[in-house]
């Protein structure tokens, strides 16, 4: 089974998808987590994934939650 | 049949596919809401229109079936929520003007009063066109 957290070398990057999760709203979400606890590392080429890196796992699994309420209640 | 619920023990995880053309992604927001105090909650593309949905519990000792089998109750309840509210939007609507306007009386009376003025001015230039008419012949 594939996961949309993988680990990569000692970070852990979650994998989010424009067409899951409305950029405009992911964008408001991050503020608070860039620089601190999370950094975005890749976007891919048409845009639709946008990757990000936390150092640890239940970082990820927080950040994934506060956008999913974020996307809830704003979207 | 196969289920749509994969439950992985080893990693404590379990992924639920859902058709998207049957549940919206509105629908899946609402649902997984009510999970996020239990579960972190992450979406996923999967295979033709279908969603992903992982589940990683906040607790080990939580039985991940039983809570998949939660979420596509929920999921069945909003999309029946929101399927109801589309129809009833326009009666929705209508009860919330009358309680307005039953609140304030003045609202009404100006309404009342716009809708004579309405009329009296589509009277008169109904009236002033057969004028017109007349005087043309």
């Amino acid at each position: 089974m594939t996961y949309p957290i993988q680990k990569v070398k000692d970070s852990y990057i979650l994998k989010l998808h424009s067409k899951l999760y409305d950029p405009v709203i992911l964008s408001k979400a991050l503020r608070g987590w860039i620089g601190s606890r999370a950094s975005i590392t890749h976007y891919s080429k048409d845009c639709q994934i946008i990757c990000i890196k936390t150092q640890k796992r239940e970082s990820a699994l927080q950040l994934a939650n506060h956008i999913f309420a974020f996307n809830r209640v704003n979207g | 049949m196969p289920l749509p619920i994969a439950v992985d023990k080893e990693n404590n995880t379990v992924k639920l596919s859902v058709n998207s053309k049957i549940y919206s992604l509105e629908t899946i927001y609402a649902a997984g809401y009510l999970f996020l105090d239990k579960v972190y909650i992450l979406l996923d593309e999967g295979r033709s229109n279908h969603i992903d949905v992982h589940l990683f519990p906040q607790n080990s000792s939580m039985d991940l079936k039983k809570t998949a089998f939660e979420f596509y109750n929920e999921l069945l309840n909003y999309s029946h929520y929101f399927s109801r509210a589309k129809m009833n939007a326009d009666t929705a609507k209508l009860i919330l003007q009358r309680a307005f306007f039953s609140l304030s009386p003045e609202i009404k009376q100006e309404s009342e009063d716009q809708e004579i003025k309405d009329l009296l001015s589509e009277f008169e230039k109904e009236k002033f066109g057969k004028n017109s008419r007349v005087n043309k012949k």
